[in-house]
């Protein structure tokens, strides 16, 4: 199958720069630098899953982060104003909701008015934004509830040296192995998934079939909105505080991420062991710059150049799978 | 699906493009280049301005409280002030905020500059207008009528160098961050701090040049991680944007490394007081916005009232009430208004 | 079909509705000379980035890269134009750097599009992963020139490209207006604007149809590139300086003012009037909103809340014709 090589390519391109890395500087290989790096895909790991569903549907969501940090914002303010003492359970399910009432706004217009999904998603993205900080606040929460405080010091094979220095191996990360599960047996063996795959491959195919595609499309949104919110938490819990103005901007990088891990922007394919390896490979080679020793003047060139690599490579390697007659996609995208 | 019929029909319409962009054309004239200032009738004294203050970034809670301060000097003098800001960390965002001030006919804007190059031009333009201009953060910048800055900046770098030797006991390594390489004060302070630890701290070693952490929180998070594995006998921190002490701290808080590594920075209290709690991070230094806008407003209107600002002024504000002027520049005034703060007296800045 | 002739009336009506909403609201304060003027010198320069992405739409693609490749080329001709100039130059030899640093940032413009270009066609990679890598690389180039801080201090003959009028009309506005006229007759008058909506309308098909499908990609960014080099000279020109991170915002404005003015983001269509509309819908409603003092953040939300009800006013209005009983049997 073309999937599995595209993966064995990434897993390939990974594992070579982490050689690369370790032979530079052996620190990478310890314990500590890989729970952190677990850690650090986390937020954008659920966020690429949310992505992964769209694009195999045949659209495009770029108001994910909008509805992210919304979500995030909201329920923290909810739960700091009401009170809340303990606010893990509550904050987490809060997030989660209003982060599936604003994917609803997506699914109406996209679903039930029939309008193109990066148009609509660049609009609602602006209104999202814009509503978030000119009524529900700016100012930067810093006194989270007690309970989701406790969650961002929860760590699993949590070990104390000598020193004194604490490595563990954060929670958070249950929450994107969950995600990926439900993500993977939903596209996979359930018989949504199979629509959805149906719809991104040929949207007047699937209707012809019987499938109800704005029905399908209004599920689609609002289960990425869901996950959206559920990441906003997580980044909240993550830097125990609620920043409004965080996570906006990270769309590009994110949906690259997805496209990286072998999803088609034309949609009816990906996979999410792909675009987990695919966010992966981002998060090591942001976050290995400092154990490179690469000059921070030069870091952006650094980052912009193994980022065109790895796309070249896996550029051709597809079109090498691929038949001639398939080779001609390989220019267009809907997304922006 | 486009058919050919539809793009022959398209290229016939393009005949409209001609007309309406000779509208366009005739719709925005550069128009009347030199906006006469209201006549002001009354006596100087008796009449009310209209003066703007523009920000680097609206909402965030570094100008959320110097808004504090400008709607004090509005409350006291009756004066119309009101505050603006870019909604996007860009400078770009900034000069299309002071077109349209200019348009607008405002007395006096002060302004708190994202890149003082950038708004060079834009600020001549309104000072030919007539419009007076006073700068904050700003020490380099020619368009202007007066520059009121907090501190030197180079001695705000050194003094939380020393701060930070102090707290390293003089030896050891430890690593800088600025919030964007393009920014000017950050990679001021920073210059004098390296100055300062060459001078009078050397047996202290940075480990790398300056880190980079794009002004959010959670790559200074990320990249303190980094730092601490990468070298693991680091000794201290010093950031400069607002965003870094709280991220570095909470690194250093999840590793259980508050004993090891000092973390010393530019920060608000409200950001940094549980990692100031927990020993992660050992000291911050800011000065109160509230104040600057306060005083910003207040210079404005003493340069409308055609007073003249001098050496040793009193603003009736605390840090500015002996205004220092800098030897080479006349209208460049320096305040004293920089704070540190420790668990000793964070309870005192409940902002 | 969301985008039917119709769609430039649309957003015509938009645009007078909202001016007069805003002189109604600034009573004597939005209609007059001197801010009209001011927004003459505030969107051309969004505008141009505007064009330069409708380009890369039209064709199914998109150019994230065209800031960065702006601020590179406007770095580059900054540096040209403040260190190269002996202190003792004349003004004609003045005019010379002037034009040699603008036909080096062309060539920097030109050359970036031709990167994105090559990558597309060459390698296969996707437009959205090839330009957003390339966004990154010519910022991180741009930030190992200049190590950071603002190249400024261009000669006076250079800022009248920002801050000058021509029979009292401002500079930066007649650049635009050029641009768009030129980009409004490659695409309607030439047969690669023919192409490139065949290119976007179907790939398959238009290589089918025998048209050098590859050599029309690339021909689109390096025009792409050259446009938003323009718009780099017109940043320093407006601001004298040049730096590494400036304008961040304007890329996805600059893609919404696309999409607002009816370019498919799928492909195949999208026209220059429309674009030109939307630029002064948003610039209407942006500076409206500062005379107003309303919360800067309102205006985001304004020009999204604008894009859904340009796109969703004939969504509605087709659904409505549908439930009425009729004979029309589309659908």
């Amino acid at each position: 199958m073309k999937h599995c090589r595209h993966e064995l390519v990434l897993a390939g391109a990974w594992l070579a720069l982490a050689a690369g890395i370790s032979l530079v500087n052996p620190a990478f290989l310890s314990l500590a630098n890989l729970f952190d790096l677990l850690k650090a895909g986390v937020v954008t790991g659920i966020l690429a899953l949310a992505v992964l569903i769209v694009l195999v549907s045949g659209g495009i969501d770029i108001s994910f982060t909008a509805i992210a940090a919304f979500a995030m914002y909201a329920s923290c303010r909810v739960l700091v104003a009401a009170g809340s003492t303990d606010g893990a359970v509550a904050g987490m399910l809060l997030a989660t909701a209003i982060g599936a009432g604003l994917g609803m706004v997506n699914a109406l217009f996209i679903g039930a008015l029939r309008l193109p999904t990066l148009i609509v998603t660049l609009g609602t993205a602006g209104l999202f934004r814009g509503c978030l900080l000119a009524f529900v606040g700016t100012g930067i929460i810093n006194n989270l509830p007690a309970g989701l405080i406790r969650l961002s010091r929860w760590q699993l094979f949590r070990q104390t040296s000598a020193g004194g220095e604490t490595i563990g191996l954060s929670a958070a990360v249950l929450a994107l192995a969950a995600v990926a599960v439900g993500v993977a047996v939903l596209l996979q063996r359930t018989v949504t998934g199979r629509s959805i795959h149906a719809l991104g491959g040929s949207a007047g195919a699937a209707e012809r079939i019987g499938i109800r595609t704005v029905r399908l499309q209004c599920f689609i949104y609002t289960v990425v909105g869901a996950l959206a919110g559920l990441a906003g938490i997580l980044h909240a819990i993550t830097m125990r505080n609620a920043n409004p103005f965080d996570l906006v901007g990270a769309e590009l990088t994110v949906i690259a991420a997805v496209v990286l891990g072998g999803a088609d922007v034309f949609g009816g394919r990906g996979t999410v062991t792909g675009t987990l390896l695919g966010v992966f490979l981002l998060v090591t080679l942001n976050n290995s710059l400092i154990l490179l020793g690469v000059p921070t003047y030069w870091q952006r060139v650094w980052i912009g150049a193994i980022i065109l690599i790895s796309v070249a490579v896996s550029a051709r390697n597809r079109r090498a799978a691929a038949s001639p007659r398939e080779e001609a996609p390989a220019i267009g995208t809907p997304s922006q | 699906m486009l058919g050919p019929a539809r793009l022959v029909t398209m290229m016939k319409s393009k005949t409209l493009h001609a007309p309406l962009l000779a509208l366009l054309c005739g719709l925005f004239p550069a128009g009347c280049r030199k906006a006469p200032a209201p006549p002001s009738e009354t006596t100087p004294a008796q009449r009310r301005f209209t003066i703007a203050t523009v920000v680097k970034l609206d909402g965030i809670a570094w100008f959320n409280r110097m808004q504090e301060g400008v709607r004090r000097f509005a409350g006291e003098t009756g004066h119309d002030c009101f505050q603006l800001g870019p909604p996007r960390a860009d400078a770009a965002l900034q000069v299309q905020l002071i077109e349209d001030l200019i348009s607008q006919g405002v007395d006096a804007i002060c302004v708190v500059p994202f890149s003082v190059e950038a708004l060079e031009p834009v600020l001549k333009k309104a000072r030919r207008q007539g419009i007076v201009v006073v700068a904050h953060e700003a020490s380099n910048l020619v368009s202007t009528d007066l520059i009121i800055e907090p501190f030197d900046n180079a001695a705000y770098g050194a003094h939380l160098m020393d701060h930070l030797a102090r707290y390293m006991g003089e030896t050891g390594e430890f690593a800088v961050f600025v919030g964007s390489l393009t920014s000017k004060s950050h990679n001021q302070w920073i210059d004098a701090a390296l100055a300062r630890q060459q001078a009078a701290h050397p047996q202290m070693k940075p480990v790398r040049d300056r880190i980079e952490e794009y002004d959010d929180q959670n790559t200074a998070y990320q990249k303190t991680l980094e730092l601490l594995k990468a070298f693991p006998a680091l000794k201290g921190i010093q950031g400069s944007a607002s965003t870094t002490a709280a991220g570095a701290g909470l690194a250093v808080e999840e590793r259980g490394l508050q004993h090891q590594v000092n973390v010393v920075g530019s920060g608000l209290v409200s950001q940094c007081r549980q990692y100031l709690e927990s020993g992660s991070v050992k000291l911050i230094s800011f000065w109160d916005p509230a104040d600057a806008g306060y005083v910003m407003n207040r210079l404005a209107v003493r340069l409308l009232e055609s007073r003249p600002v001098t050496e040793g002024d009193d603003l009736g504000v605390e840090g500015y009430r002996r205004l220092r002027r800098d030897p080479g520049r006349t209208n460049l005034f320096y305040g004293s208004a920089w704070v540190d703060v420790t668990t000793n007296n964070m309870a005192q800045y409940p902002f | 079909m969301p985008w039917r002739p119709s769609a430039t009336l649309r957003l015509l009506v938009l645009c007078i509705l909202l001016a007069t909403a805003m002189t109604l609201l600034n009573p004597g304060r939005f209609l007059t000379a001197r801010n009209l003027a001011s927004m003459g010198f505030q969107f051309p320069e969004l505008g141009l980035f505007a064009l330069a992405v409708s380009l890369s739409l039209i064709t199914g693609g998109i150019d994230l890269s065209v800031v960065s490749t702006a601020n590179l080329a406007g770095i580059l001709a900054a540096l040209v134009l403040t260190r190269m100039i002996p202190d003792t130059a004349g003004s004609g030899q003045v005019l010379g750097w002037v034009l040699a640093a603008g036909g080096l940032a062309l060539i920097i413009g030109a050359g970036g599009g031709l990167v994105n270009g090559l990558l597309i066609t060459r390698l296969g990679v996707t437009p959205i992963l090839a330009t957003l890598g390339t966004m990154q690389l010519y910022l991180g180039l741009a930030l190992v020139i200049t190590r950071g801080p603002a190249v400024s201090g261009c000669p006076e003959l250079f800022l009248k490209l920002g801050a000058g009028t021509l029979l009292g009309i401002p500079v930066p506005l007649l650049v635009f207006a050029i641009a768009a006229l030129g980009v409004a007759a490659v695409l309607g008058n030439t047969v690669f604007g023919l192409e490139l909506h065949l290119i976007g309308t179907s790939e398959k098909a238009a290589r089918f149809a025998g048209v050098p499908v590859d050599r029309a990609i690339v021909r689109t960014y390096v025009l792409s590139g050259l446009i938003a080099s323009l718009a780099g000279l017109l940043m320093v020109a407006r601001t004298n300086s040049a730096k590494a991170d400036y304008g961040a915002s304007y890329l996805l404005q600059a893609v919404l003012v696309a999409v607002l003015g009816g370019v498919d983001p799928r492909g195949g269509s999208g026209t220059v009037r429309g674009v030109v509309l939307a630029l002064l819908s948003l610039q209407f409603v942006s500076s409206g909103f500062s005379l107003l003092r309303w919360n800067q953040f309102t205006k985001e939300a304004a020009w999204g809340g604008l894009l859904l009800l340009v796109i969703t006013a004939p969504a509605l209005l087709r659904l409505s014709s549908r439930r009425r009983p009729s004979t029309d049997s589309r659908g």
